[in-house]
């Protein structure tokens, strides 16, 4: 949980408006992808000691940091993540 | 569809081409262009927007992150080296030589360049022939390993001179990053005059702790057993959420890599758990890099620039011979240092191109794509020649030794 609690802290920090002035939001695109990987998985890892499956964890990480709740992974870095959507969408069994 | 057939094209590439790196039958330069990838760089070029278009420029805006694994990557794998205990091994004297080294390099090339650049690029403003200076003189400055570490199948006696050469190249390189962190920071991109001292702080404060902080969870979440795939994907996502970090403010992800990679590296104990994972990985992940950095690459080729070629070409060979002698008298050096011992540094290889794609992303210029060309063309020349000058050098020289 901890972990999970300082990756969530970090990004929190970066995207806090004090911060933004001095920041690239053009240039968000692996910040976000980096941050909902590590975030995703460890979320999904406390949920499976719950006996909940993983991919639970991946689908609330994704509603929660995305566009319509946090924004971390903002609209315009789901859109330059499509080429990823369409890599596991092939991979998907 | 057509990202996605392209992005399948790059990754079997980069597979195929995995397999077939190999070290050749001779320390030739086309066999260490081979080897260290940058035929790559040619191959991304001949595909990319400056060449067939196969690869365009809406791709590649879909690729970035891409590039910023890869830059990440680079640097985590060199800060991974950087561990207190093997550095220890070694006498105090070789690592102050490593940094007189830098040093030296650093102001004669930053000069020079400087001294030429300002009446031929008249148009430009000062403060950024300035900047572009300090970047030319930290890029001759860098080193890379991946030609030592080839020459090592063909010397025909390892001496002295062969590991402290293999020595110097694996450290100087992080001299180099530290100094472009300390130009990203206070030469910061937008604001370049601006409260530059306490904003400049800021940023280096920044781009020091944030990996730092990003180091001790890497450690804390493999401390206790994981799976490989855990470790992998932890080590992917977190080396993109540090170079993401570094693009968002604008920062050199090399630095920030390179912190993580030494922060991790001198808190863990499960280096032997990695390693086999960083080799599998390394490869495929480092060819997809050149090929996008060679996709990327805006030619801006003029006379101007082909001066700046051959003159990094020619500063890079005398800035690392010229001082030899005199680094041997100051610090009272246990080794002789014939100037001819210098022609073992004329590689910069994968951490040059990192460096000087970090600095074409971290400062959106048209004066940067200036830059690139230059970089990129003299790298690839330098590349070319330095098998030369291994075997003209510590081949040499240790034979003469053993005699």
């Amino acid at each position: 949980m901890i972990p999970l609690a300082l990756v969530f802290l970090l990004m929190l920090l970066l995207k806090w408006p004090g911060i933004l002035p001095f920041a690239n939001s053009d240039q968000s695109t692996s910040l976000a992808l980096g941050f909902i990987l590590v975030f995703a998985y460890l979320l999904g890892n406390n949920l499976k000691r719950l006996r909940l499956p993983q991919i639970t964890g991946f689908i609330i990480a994704g509603i929660v940091c995305g566009p319509f709740i946090l924004n971390f992974v903002s609209e315009s870095n789901v859109n330059d993540l499509q080429l990823l959507d369409g890599l596991a969408l092939s991979l998907i069994p | 569809m057509q990202a996605l057939y392209a992005f399948g094209l790059i990754i079997l590439v980069a597979f195929l081409g995995a397999r077939f790196i190999t070290k050749g039958t001779s320390l030739s330069p086309v066999n260490y262009f081979s080897y260290s990838g940058f035929i790559y760089i040619i191959l991304g070029f001949a595909l990319g927007r400056s060449g067939l278009g196969v690869l365009g420029p809406s791709l590649l805006t879909g690729l970035t992150p891409l590039i910023s694994l890869g830059l990440g990557w680079v640097g985590f794998l060199f800060g991974f080296q950087l561990e207190a205990k093997y550095l220890k091994r070694f006498p105090r004297k070789y690592i102050n030589l490593s940094f007189l080294q830098f040093l030296f390099v650093f102001l004669f090339g930053g000069v020079a360049f400087f001294l030429m650049l300002k009446p031929i690029y008249t148009s430009e403003p000062g403060f950024l022939l300035y900047g572009m200076a300090v970047a030319l003189g930290l890029l001759i400055s860098l080193n890379s390993p991946t030609l030592l570490s080839m020459a090592s199948n063909f010397i025909p006696e390892r001496g002295s001179y062969f590991y402290l050469s293999r020595f110097l190249v694996s450290v100087s390189g992080f001299w180099g990053i530290i100094g472009l962190a300390l130009l990203s920071s206070f030469w910061h991109f937008p604001f370049f005059e601006s409260k530059i001292i306490l904003k400049g702080g800021g940023f280096l404060f920044l781009s020091t702790i944030f990996p730092i902080l990003i180091g001790f969870l890497f450690h804390f979440l493999t401390k206790k057993r994981v799976s490989e795939e855990q470790m992998l994907v932890y080590l992917i996502g977190l080396v993109f959420f540090v170079s993401g970090a570094a693009f968002y403010f604008n920062l050199p992800p090399l630095y920030l890599s390179m912190v993580l990679g030494i922060t991790f590296s001198n808190l863990t104990k499960t280096h032997e758990k990695l390693y086999p994972l960083l080799l599998s990985t390394e490869k495929p992940l480092y060819i997809i890099f050149l090929i996008l950095i060679g996709a990327l690459w805006k030619v801006d080729f003029d006379y101007r620039a082909s001066i700046f070629i051959a003159l990094l070409v020619v500063l890079r060979v005398l800035a690392y011979m010229l001082p030899l002698p005199f680094f041997k008298v100051v610090l009272d050096f246990p080794l002789r240092l014939p100037t001819r011992f210098g022609l073992c540094f004329l590689s910069s290889g994968g951490i040059g191109v990192a460096f000087a794609v970090s600095m074409k992303l971290v400062y959106p210029l048209p004066l940067t794509d200036v830059f690139l060309t230059i970089a990129l063309f003299g790298i690839l020349v330098t590349e070319f020649i330095s098998p030369w000058g291994v075997k003209f050098s510590v081949f040499r020289l240790d034979s003469e030794e053993q005699k």
